[in-house]
């Protein structure tokens, strides 16, 4: 079920009601609702991988239990690694199968052994990322003795399907979230209303301006191979703001749900592309899945500790994996691989070069070595997604030569040769820079929607004309998935 | 709780309002589709015709016409705008079905079929007369009207063993009307215009368009009488617009809608009716832009499937999207792709 869809807008309101109406005056009721209501949400896309969560979490649920009665660590080793094997193993089935097939017939053939393997039709679960390594960080916090095992199997279920963040994250820590299905909460009008901003933030993000920049991204990345110049500037940077828009729209909408029901997920964006380096940006872009690696695979490979060559060594490799975390595809490789090598000059550097917390922190606007930071960061970033966007390699070379060849070109005059008008690319430009506006005035807050402290006829203005803004375009911009659903 | 849902009321009181508004108004007869279409199926009784019509659900008229039509046709004629105008005597019959809806797509042509067949409208049938448009092969036609007839598309992908149809399915209808009376864009339209209410005439030639009681449809007469000049005119509009009607990303054939109406053409002339295939031309300019431009290299592959199928299976086929093929010129059509409709028995007898 998307969050964008007719489906949710009634199934949202009837959970809401049975959650706050029955089943909040005793835990087990409410958190029975939040799985049925969370298989429910996941099955409505095709109930037979729901077989699938069950089987992952059960599976970490015995293995938790399993750990926390076992004194021994051998024993607890053997169990740690059973649990990675079985997650990472279904994961690594449904996900990379068919690449490493491929990849290795290739690599055979380039040796000249011509390999006849076949590939699976297989369909990958959605949001089999997400849980899989949510669940997984519960074993891990288990093994490291971060958490107590819970003996509680309802409990558990509700942690790795909760509905709100299920399918595309943040990925939530077991420490933080699991915790929070012990308690019973009182309706919090504060934590309400909240959400209700997060929501229609989200929305805003995702059906008005993610949406509208994808129908030309599309268009100029099927058609990179004949245009030339600024035109795929453009492109990438409509698909850098589309992919904002997208998933940290998703993430807000997941938040200010949580909210309504009393519950706190992590932060995962935070205005990331007003970072002034890489350094920066990964603190801020997906925050949840670059702490995962950090605290799961960064550290217990050593972090920064054991010299230079070994701190770049675990710094490449997180990238790398991260980028392979997207997808079967050596595009999302590379991607993780340019954000690493981007990364690296900053471990040589003493001086970091953010001494705030956020551009612009102690005024209304960036000085002008933070707006060239800003700047320099961006371009990296939109060049990065490039390989992000494309089906190939060759394609994404190719997007970028092309990009290099005819630099001083016309862009209007080449988007119009892709049946892109130049108020097509106004429209975008200015819902981009609303997006950006509001972000900008909120960046020392937690979100871009944060207006609370506005009049009242103000933010009521804001809010409505919000709404229907989100009407207008989800009736033009029908039926777009969210992009994090395919990780 | 209670201070958190009256704010929230407040806050969707406009929203509310204004699907409230869309929900009464309803200019386009979204909601309440069938009782409207009955209530102009009703005008019709008597052989009468009903003008007027504007902003209805095309398809949900022509399935009521296919299960209610009051006679056994000899003629059945599937297929879209372009072939609206058909009359039983221009195709040698003596009494015809015209099952012909906008921007049709194969899936009408399936749906309409199946509704006639299923109210034994079919059984004294003698010629099918199939309007074959290039976009009927473009998986990406954008075409959804179609959903109207989901039920007897799905009873004829069952039977045929279509597997693919459900791919256009992209959203219920139901959800589709319920997202349109939340559109600001529709609101402003019931704001902004009026409701054209629509009449029973004995009349069969008006200055409104005409609907028969078996489906034909008669065009404004201005339209046959449209100067070149005026034509040519919206014949450049028309090639000028950003996409071509329903041929935008027209990379493929689309099989299953080949597969289908192949189908639906083979299982008529099983019980006895011969089927004939109408290629319509389009407009000169029109067609000219279809030739310079390689996004739509399709269409002349288009009508080289159709020709082909004909020829398989000895059907017999009329027209070319090429109008000199065809032996149209400009001033034989009235806008960029209908011919006049003194025209189209030169079509079919040329």
């Amino acid at each position: 079920m998307l969050f964008n869809s007719i489906e949710f807008l009634i199934f949202f309101p009837l959970f809401f009601l049975f959650y706050w109406g029955i089943c909040n005056r005793n835990l087990t009721a409410r958190n029975l609702l939040i799985v049925v209501s969370s298989l429910i949400f996941y099955g409505w896309w095709d109930w037979r991988f729901l077989s699938l969560l069950l089987f992952t979490a059960l599976n970490d649920f015995f293995i938790g239990l399993a750990m926390e009665n076992s004194a021994s660590d051998r024993r607890r080793n053997n169990l740690l690694t059973y649990s990675l094997l079985v997650n990472l193993g279904v994961l690594g089935f449904f996900k990379y199968y068919n690449f490493f097939i491929d990849s290795f017939r290739l690599a055979m053939a380039s040796i000249g052994v011509d390999l006849h393997l076949s590939t699976l039709q297989i369909v990958l679960p959605v949001g089999i990322s997400f849980y899989t390594f949510q669940s997984l960080s519960y074993t891990l916090d288990v093994y490291k003795r971060d958490l107590k095992a819970t003996g509680n199997v309802i409990h558990f279920l509700a942690f790795v399907s909760f509905f709100p963040q299920l399918v595309a994250g943040p990925i939530e820590r077991a420490t933080h979230l699991l915790p929070q299905f012990s308690r019973l909460y009182a309706f919090d009008f504060e934590k309400a209303r909240d959400g209700m901003r997060r929501i229609l933030w989200g929305l805003f993000k995702k059906v008005v301006v993610a949406d509208t920049c994808a129908g030309l991204v599309d268009r100029i990345f099927s058609s990179g191979g004949q245009l030339e110049g600024s035109i795929l500037l453009l492109g990438a940077v409509f698909f850098a703001f589309q992919i904002y828009g997208d998933f940290s729209g998703y993430s807000d909408i997941a938040i200010g749900t949580a909210k309504l029901f009393g519950f706190d997920l992590m932060r995962n964006f935070h205005f990331p592309y007003f970072s002034r380096n890489m350094a920066e940006f990964w603190q801020r872009w997906h925050i949840s899945l670059s702490t995962w690696f950090r605290d799961y695979l960064y550290i217990p490979l050593g972090g920064s500790r054991n010299g230079r060559a070994k701190h770049i060594r675990n710094v490449l490799i997180i990238f790398t994996v991260s980028g392979f975390w997207h997808g079967a595809n050596w595009t999302f490789i590379v991607w993780g691989l340019i954000n690493g090598l981007m990364f690296l000059p900053l471990i040589f550097k003493t001086n970091k070069g953010i001494p705030t917390p956020v551009a612009g922190y102690e005024s209304w606007l960036p000085s002008f070595k933070e707006l060239f930071q800003i700047g320099i960061t961006f371009t990296v970033t939109c060049l990065a997604w490039v390989f992000f966007r494309a089906n190939n390699m060759t394609e994404a070379l190719q997007y970028l030569g092309n990009f290099a060849k005819g630099i001083g070109s016309n862009p209007i005059a080449q988007a119009r040769s892709i049946e892109i008008g130049l108020t097509d690319i106004i429209r975008s430009l200015f819902l981009i820079g609303i997006v950006v506006l509001f972000e900008w005035w909120n960046r020392r807050r937690d979100f871009g929607f944060d207006i609370a402290r506005l009049a009242m006829p103000l933010r009521w203005s804001l809010y409505l004309v919000a709404t229907f803004m989100v009407l207008y375009f989800f009736n033009i911009n029908t039926g777009r998935t969210f992009i994090y659903f395919q990780f | 709780m209670r201070q958190f849902l009256k704010r929230l009321a407040i806050a969707l009181f406009p929203v509310l309002l204004m699907g409230g508004f869309n929900f009464f108004r309803d200019r386009a007869h979204i909601v309440r589709s069938e009782s409207f279409i009955s209530g102009v199926r009703d005008s019709m009784q008597g052989g009468r015709q009903v003008a007027g019509l504007e902003d209805y659900n095309e398809r949900a008229l022509a399935r009521q016409i296919a299960q209610q039509y009051g006679t056994q046709p000899d003629v059945l004629i599937l297929g879209s705008s372009r072939s609206a105008e058909l009359t039983a005597w221009m195709c040698g019959g003596k009494d015809a079905l015209n099952l012909s809806v906008s921007g049709a797509s194969w899936q009408d042509h399936v749906g309409l079929y199946m509704a006639a067949g299923q109210s034994g409208k079919l059984a004294s049938v003698k010629r099918l007369y199939l309007c074959v448009d290039p976009w009927l092969l473009n998986p990406n036609n954008g075409e959804v009207r179609w959903q109207t007839l989901n039920d007897e598309v799905a009873r004829a992908a069952h039977n045929w063993d279509l597997k693919d149809y459900r791919t256009a399915h992209s959203e219920r209808q139901w959800m589709a009307k319920l997202r349109e009376m939340f559109n600001p864009l529709y609101a402003w339209e019931n704001l902004t215009q009026a409701p054209v209410p629509y009449f029973s005439t004995t009349d069969t030639v008006s200055t409104h368009k005409l609907v028969f009681a078996n489906g034909t449809i008669r065009q404004q007469k201005e339209k046959d009488a449209r100067s070149l000049e005026d034509t040519r005119e919206r014949a450049r509009e028309f090639a000028s617009r950003k996409d071509l009607f329903h041929l935008a990303k027209f990379n493929k054939l689309d099989s299953s809608g080949l597969t289908a109406l192949e189908q639906l053409a083979m299982e008529i002339e099983g019980s006895g009716a011969a089927v004939h295939l109408l290629l319509m031309p389009f407009h000169p300019l029109v067609y000219a832009r279809m030739q310079t431009d390689r996004r739509y290299t399709n269409v002349a592959l288009s009508e080289q499937a159709f020709r082909q199928m004909a020829s398989l299976h000895g059907w017999r086929i009329y027209g070319s999207y090429d109008p000199v093929k065809a032996g149209m010129t400009e001033n034989d059509f009235f806008d960029g792709m209908h011919l006049k409709r003194s025209v189209l028995t030169r079509l079919l007898h040329p």
